[in-house]
């Protein structure tokens, strides 16, 4: 895993850096300090999986570094890591594109978190998080920690009721090929082979009501 | 300022500083009395020597014994004023004394030309006019100070032996009478004009004095709150500096131990003194934004249960831990303040509380005293010193903590309460307690009004704009099915209603026949059938006024393949697919569909 951390304190990013490579066994962090040489290296023939920027450059603000990336086509996902924790400057960041926001003082378990969150795909914010963990779970939570989505948690219900993958595409009024896909997502996660067994475990597992 | 930088008489400013300046012309008029006496002291001298063995000699000793008379009163006068007598209530007395007396001595010097009328010989009598008239001028220059009292010499001075003029025979003494009460018009004019200069001239140094006061007074508060800072600086890098030393020595035994238990304690002291560094920069932080102005409150109102509620669950625990028992009255109460202000203020009183508090225990309360919710923190504590009641507000002020232990916190908790409390408008003080203890109260102000909107429960945390795929239509192209697999859970998991098709042309005919209404579309760059993705691509792109996005998924290498898609300006992403990079991507396509108008 490629990451650029963009910060013009370089003791910091040295720090995060270490950090990086220490929580994740794959990473491999490069750093810069001004804002225009990271959106060259940016455009350049590399590609990174994830940029750690700082708000604050030498040359150019952050958010003017994302609206740069955001006309360009580099789609490489960018988390901003700053020392502010106002409310306008967390807007401001993920208005521009940003899919994180983590402050500096951020420690281990909570950079593994963030890091692993955005490349999951979700956007990730100190305050969020908190949000997050004050919701608590969501009902349909697997014991592995994982947990089916609204949608598939309607498709396994209809299938409970012995419905076919037609059926239920008419029923939930989209596509065969869409039904299809949710099942087998299903059933991977509930780790099991044919839509009876499945049936059965969700029973188990207290995702659906006994028959 | 005239041009001449004379000092100019204006009425107005005069009414303004009368009674100072008044009182200013009335001194300096008395400062004159020993001057002016010696122009009396050798008049009397010449007329008894002028009237000698004449018989008028007597009446000459007897007016030269009243005058000398009126000059010793006039100087006992200057040296009661001197000593600040209080003879006369006010200035106003003692001028009415003065210009009493210049009365005595203008009828007294007119009585002296008019006494020498029949004695003398026309040499002397002239003599006498003369030296009248420049007693006069002389007098003119000095009392100029207070126009009354030189009203009062100079009439009957000139008025006289002016009037007894006029009853001569003869062409010249009643010339000399007239030409003596021009004199004497013209000399009042002249009084009147002298005495505006003085007037202006004083208030210039009065208005000067007042400058001065007013600078020495803003200078000295400079000084005062410069000097402040430079303490302020001296503890806070004395306190900066304490985490900092520890931590080098701890770095420098932490190279030279090999024992893994050892190296942990080490470690964890060397946590506990970044903590402090941290704890203290971002309290120093805090104050600075407070003094800075750059703390804005939201005020709304507050229920205070509310507010407070959370706040003793979160100290809960600390509380159990000592075991004090926290007490709690009713706290119903709603009051105009700043939820999340107030909150810090209301958790570092209580957090100090606990500090403080070995045995017995923690109460929070409210009432209405004078139409105003008092909050009161008290506790059984050690207290505090009485004296030490407001210095305890100062910037790193510690009663107990002469050793500047870290675990007694570093000073800065009630410096800040009591910048938040003032932004906010509520008075806070310390109390001791009845038997023991302190009392904290905070004078939250009038109940606010019970149909204004409230914030409750309290919600500090400001909006983040929401930036969500929640409800996102999205087609999926996909002929593979773990692809597919992959991309719909991903995409679900975001909230995004999903359909998934085949080929291309099924996929058009969704769109075409308002199936599924798509915001995006993602698509594999190899598709089956005779259409592939790009051209499936481009299809949407043409229909425009759908405003759908389109994202392209390749795990093709070719590079003319690849050339290909790049040149049409649609987004291209490579399998396997990263879940970041798709929602960047997709982030994107749509922001720039929807704003292409």
């Amino acid at each position: 895993m490629d990451i650029l951390i963009v910060d013009d304190h370089a003791l910091f990013s040295d720090g995060l850096g270490n950090l990086l490579c220490d929580v994740f066994d794959d990473a491999h962090v490069e750093t810069l300090t001004s804002g225009s040489r990271a959106l060259e290296c940016l455009n350049g023939e590399h590609a990174y999986d994830l940029v750690l920027l700082d708000l604050r450059l030498s040359d150019m603000s952050g958010i003017s570094v994302l609206e740069s990336l955001r006309d360009s086509d580099v789609s490489t996902p960018v988390v901003i890591i700053s020392a502010s924790s106002n409310a306008v400057d967390i807007r401001q960041a993920m208005d521009a594109g940003a899919l994180g926001f983590i402050h500096k003082s951020v420690d281990r378990n909570e950079l593994k978190m963030a890091v692993e969150q955005v490349l999951a795909g979700n956007l990730y914010t100190s305050k969020s998080a908190e949000e997050t963990s004050r919701q608590g779970h969501t009902p349909f939570t697997l014991p592995d920690g994982g947990h089916l989505t609204r949608r598939q948690h309607d498709v396994l219900t209809l299938l409970a009721e012995g419905l076919l993958n037609k059926q239920i595409a008419e029923r939930l009024g989209t596509s065969e090929h869409t039904i299809k896909i949710h099942v087998s997502a299903v059933m991977k996660k509930l780790g099991v082979r044919n839509r009876t067994t499945c049936v059965n475990e969700a029973v188990r597992l207290g995702l659906l009501p006994p028959t | 300022m005239s041009p001449t930088s004379q000092p100019v008489f204006d009425p107005d400013r005069y009414q303004r500083y009368r009674r100072e300046i008044d009182q200013t012309l009335v001194d300096r008029l008395y400062n004159l009395i020993p001057q002016d006496s010696l122009f009396y002291l050798f008049y009397p001298l010449v007329l008894l020597y002028v009237t000698q063995g004449t018989e008028e000699f007597t009446l000459t000793g007897a007016w030269s014994v009243v005058v000398y008379i009126l000059i010793c009163i006039r100087l006992v006068l200057y040296q009661e004023h001197r000593m600040g007598s209080k003879r006369f209530a006010d200035y106003r007395g003692w001028a009415r004394a003065f210009t009493f007396s210049s009365l005595v001595a203008g009828l007294l010097t007119g009585f002296s030309v008019i006494m020498l009328f029949d004695v003398a010989t026309p040499g002397i009598f002239v003599f006498a006019v003369a030296f009248v008239v420049g007693l006069m001028s002389a007098n003119l220059n000095l009392s100029s100070y207070w126009v009354p009292a030189q009203a009062a010499f100079a009439v009957p001075t000139t008025l006289l032996p002016g009037v007894r003029l006029l009853f001569e025979s003869g062409w010249l003494p009643p010339l000399l009478g007239v030409l003596l009460m021009l004199f004497l018009i013209l000399s009042l004019l002249l009084t009147r004009t002298l005495n505006q200069r003085i007037i202006a001239q004083i208030m210039l140094e009065i208005e000067n004095r007042e400058l001065v006061s007013t600078l020495t007074l803003e200078r000295n508060r400079a000084n005062r709150a410069s000097g402040a800072k430079t303490r302020f600086l001296a503890a806070a890098s004395h306190d900066l500096r304490q985490p900092i030393h520890a931590i080098n020595l701890l770095l420098d035994s932490l190279k030279h131990v090999v024992d893994d238990a050892q190296r942990q304690r080490i470690i964890d002291k060397l946590e506990t003194a970044i903590d402090a560094l941290s704890d203290l920069l971002s309290s120093l932080l805090d104050i600075s934004k407070l003094d800075a102005g750059a703390v804005k409150s939201h005020k709304q109102v507050v229920n205070l249960n509310n507010l407070i509620e959370p706040l003793l669950r979160q100290y809960a625990e600390e509380i159990k831990g000592k075991s004090l028992t926290l007490q709690t009255d009713d706290l119903d109460f709603r009051v105009r303040s700043d939820p999340a202000l107030l909150g810090r203020i209301i958790a570092n009183l209580l957090s100090n509380a606990i500090k403080f508090t070995e045995q017995g225990f923690i109460r929070v309360s409210a009432e209405l005293i004078d139409d105003r919710v008092i909050l009161k923190v008290t506790d059984s504590g050690s207290g505090i010193d009485p004296d030490n009641l407001e210095r305890v507000f100062d910037e790193f002020f510690q009663e107990q903590n002469p050793q500047r232990d870290r675990s007694r916190g570093i000073g800065l908790g009630l410096s800040i309460c009591r910048r938040i409390s003032s932004l906010l408008g509520h008075q806070m003080h310390l109390e001791p307690g009845s038997a023991v203890g302190t009392v904290a109260v905070l004078n939250l102000g009038p109940l606010a009004d019970a149909t204004l909107a409230t914030n409750e429960p309290a919600s500090p945390a400001p909006e983040l704009a929401p930036r969500s795929l929640e409800g996102l239509n999205v087609l999926v192209v996909e002929d593979d099915i773990l692809v597919a697999d992959a991309l719909v859970e991903l995409l679900d998991g975001w909230g995004c209603e999903i359909r998934a098709e085949i080929d291309a042309s099924q996929a058009l005919a969704c769109i075409e026949e308002n199936a599924f209404t798509a915001d995006l579309v993602i698509t594999d760059l190899r598709l089956p059938g005779e259409i592939d993705g790009l051209g499936l691509a481009q299809h949407i792109v043409d229909m425009k006024e759908r405003r759908i996005g389109v994202v392209i998924l390749t795990g093709e290498t070719d590079p003319q393949h690849i050339a290909e898609v790049s040149a049409s300006g649609i987004p291209l992403l490579f399998k396997p697919l990263k879940p970041a990079r798709l929602r960047t991507v997709v982030e994107r396509t749509l922001r720039s569909v929807r704003s292409n108008d």
